[in-house]
C-alpha cells in the first residue's frame, strides 16, 4: 500500500510539474520602454516641449481619433535611443502602446540626441500616409525647426498628419497585410491562448490537489507552491493609462535627420 | 483493492490524453502563425520586387551606362520568379538585397541621379519597403523560434514527436546592410 501512495506521489508530482511549467511559460523580454502619459497623444519624456504645445497635441488627438473612429496619432519625444536604430525603437514603441484601432495609428517619433525623428504609420494607414509623404513631413519638420523652434515645428507637423489622416479614411493599398496579425507570438500565457484547455487543466489540478492531500496530506502541493513563488516575476505591469486601441505597424514610414 | 489500482492508471491514462490534446491544439497555433506570418513577409518582398522595375528606369534615363548591374538585376528578379519554396524564396531574396545595395552604391558617384526627385522618392520607397521586410523577418523568425522551443522542450517534445511536428521552418538570416538601409539625407 505504501508503495502504491509513493508512485502515485511521484507521478502527480512530475505531471504538476510539467503543468505549471506550461502555465508559467517563457516570459517574453521587452526593451525596456516608457508606458504612455495619461493624455495618450503627447508624450515628451525629453521635456522640449512647452505645456500650451502639450495641450494643443492632446486636443487634436483627441479629436483626431473621434473623427476617425479610431485613429490615433501619438507624439513621443525621447532623450536617447539608447543603441537601438529609430525603426527598432519606433516600431516596438507603436506596438507596446498598441496604437489606433484597427491599426489606424501613427506614431511621430523624436530622439533629441541622435537627432533624428521618424514618422511611424500603422498598417491601417499605409496607403493614406505614403513613406515618400512621410518623408516630406519629416523634411518640412526640419526646416521650421531651424527657422521657427521645436514647438512650432511639431504643432505644424503633428496638424499635417492628422490632417491626412482625417481626409483620407478609406484609401488603403495593401487591404490583406496586417489580417493576420490577431494571435499573440510571445511565449506569454497559456491560459489566455487555450481557455477550453485551461479550463480542463484547472479541474485536473484540483482533482490531484485532492488526491495529494489525501494520499500525501499536501506535501507535493507544498512543495510546488514553494517553487511557483519562486520562479513567478511577471513583468511589466499596469496597462492601466495606456489608451491605445489595439493596433500594429508593419514598419511603414520614413525616418530623417533634424 | 484492485479496483483502486484501475482507477488511479485509467486517471493517468485520461490525464495525459488530455496533456497530448493540449499541445496539439498549441502546436496548431503555432504552425498557423508561421504560416500568417510568412505570408506577411511574402507580401513585403513582393512589395519590393515591384518597385525594382522603376528603379531600373529611372536610372536608365540617366543614360547611366553601367551594364553589368542591370544584367545581374535581370538574373535577380529572373532567380524570384523562379523560386518555389521558402527556403528558395529566402534565398533569391537576399540576393535582390545585396544586388539592389550595388546599385545604389553605383549611384552614389551620379550626382545628376541623386538629384533626381523620381530617384529620390524612390529610394525612399526602398527605404520604407525594406524597414517592412526587417519588421515581418522578425515576426517571422520570432514565430517559427515559439514553434521550434515547443516541439524541442521536454515534456512536450515527446507529445510533438507522437503528433509529427518537425522542425522544418527556416530562418530567415539579416542580410549584410539590410538592417539599416541607407539614411536618406538630402
Amino acid at each position: 500500500m505504501k508503495k502504491l501512495r509513493l508512485s502515485a506521489a511521484f507521478l502527480i508530482t512530475l505531471f504538476l510539474a510539467a503543468a505549471c511549467i506550461g502555465i508559467i511559460g517563457v516570459q517574453a523580454s521587452e526593451p525596456e520602454m516608457p508606458n504612455p502619459t495619461s493624455a495618450f497623444y503627447f508624450n515628451d519624456f525629453a521635456r522640449v516641449l512647452d505645456t500650451d504645445s502639450g495641450s494643443y497635441i492632446a486636443r487634436l488627438g483627441e479629436s483626431t481619433y473621434k473623427s476617425t473612429n479610431g485613429g490615433q496619432v501619438v507624439f513621443v519625444s525621447i532623450s536617447t535611443l539608447g543603441g537601438s536604430t529609430i525603426e527598432e525603437y519606433s516600431n516596438a514603441l507603436f506596438n507596446k502602446w498598441k496604437i489606433g484601432t484597427e491599426d489606424k495609428g501613427v506614431l511621430f517619433l523624436l530622439s533629441m540626441k541622435e537627432r533624428e525623428s521618424r514618422i511611424e504609420v500603422g498598417y491601417g494607414y499605409e496607403g493614406v500616409l505614403t513613406d515618400i509623404e512621410s518623408n516630406k513631413l519629416l523634411v518640412k519638420f526640419s526646416e521650421l525647426n531651424e527657422e521657427k523652434g521645436i514647438d512650432e515645428a511639431v504643432m505644424t507637423i503633428y496638424t499635417d498628419i492628422c490632417s491626412i489622416v482625417s481626409g483620407n479614411e478609406d484609401a488603403v493599398q495593401y487591404p490583406e497585410m496586417g489580417k493576420s496579425r490577431r494571435y499573440s507570438i510571445t511565449g506569454g500565457s497559456f491560459f489566455l491562448e487555450n481557455p477550453v484547455a485551461a479550463a480542463v487543466l484547472v479541474i485536473i489540478v484540483l482533482v490531484l490537489l485532492i488526491l495529494d492531500i489525501i494520499l500525501t496530506r499536501g506535501r507535493v502541493t507544498f512543495i510546488i507552491l514553494r517553487m511557483l513563488a519562486a520562479s513567478s516575476r511577471r513583468g511589466g505591469g499596469g496597462g492601466r493609462r495606456n489608451s491605445g486601441g489595439g493596433g500594429r505597424s508593419g514598419g511603414g514610414g520614413s525616418s530623417s535627420g533634424f | 483493492m484492485k479496483n483502486k489500482t484501475w482507477i488511479i492508471i485509467i486517471g493517468i491514462v485520461v490525464l495525459l490524453a488530455v496533456y497530448v490534446i493540449g499541445v496539439q491544439r498549441s502546436l496548431v497555433n503555432l504552425s498557423e502563425e508561421i504560416n500568417a506570418s510568412w505570408g506577411d513577409v511574402e507580401i513585403q518582398y513582393q512589395r519590393r520586387a515591384d518597385l525594382i522595375p522603376n528603379i531600373v528606369e529611372t536610372v536608365k534615363a540617366q543614360a547611366i551606362k553601367e551594364q553589368e548591374i542591370f544584367t545581374q538585376i535581370a538574373e535577380a528578379r529572373a532567380r524570384l520568379s523562379g523560386a518555389a519554396n521558402i527556403q528558395d524564396k529566402i534565398d533569391a531574396n537576399a540576393e535582390v538585397t545585396s544586388v539592389l545595395g550595388r546599385l545604389l552604391a553605383i549611384a552614389e558617384s551620379y550626382p545628376e541621379l541623386k538629384q533626381n526627385q523620381g530617384f529620390q522618392d524612390l529610394r525612399i520607397q526602398l527605404e520604407g519597403t525594406e524597414n517592412r521586410i526587417a519588421v515581418a523577418r522578425k515576426y517571422y523568425n520570432d514565430s517559427v523560434k515559439s514553434y521550434n522551443k515547443k516541439i524541442k522542450v521536454f515534456p512536450t517534445n515527446i507529445a510533438a514527436g507522437i503528433l509529427g511536428y518537425k522542425d522544418e521552418f527556416p530562418y530567415i538570416q539579416a542580410e549584410e546592410g539590410a538592417e539599416k538601409a541607407p539614411e536618406v539625407k538630402f
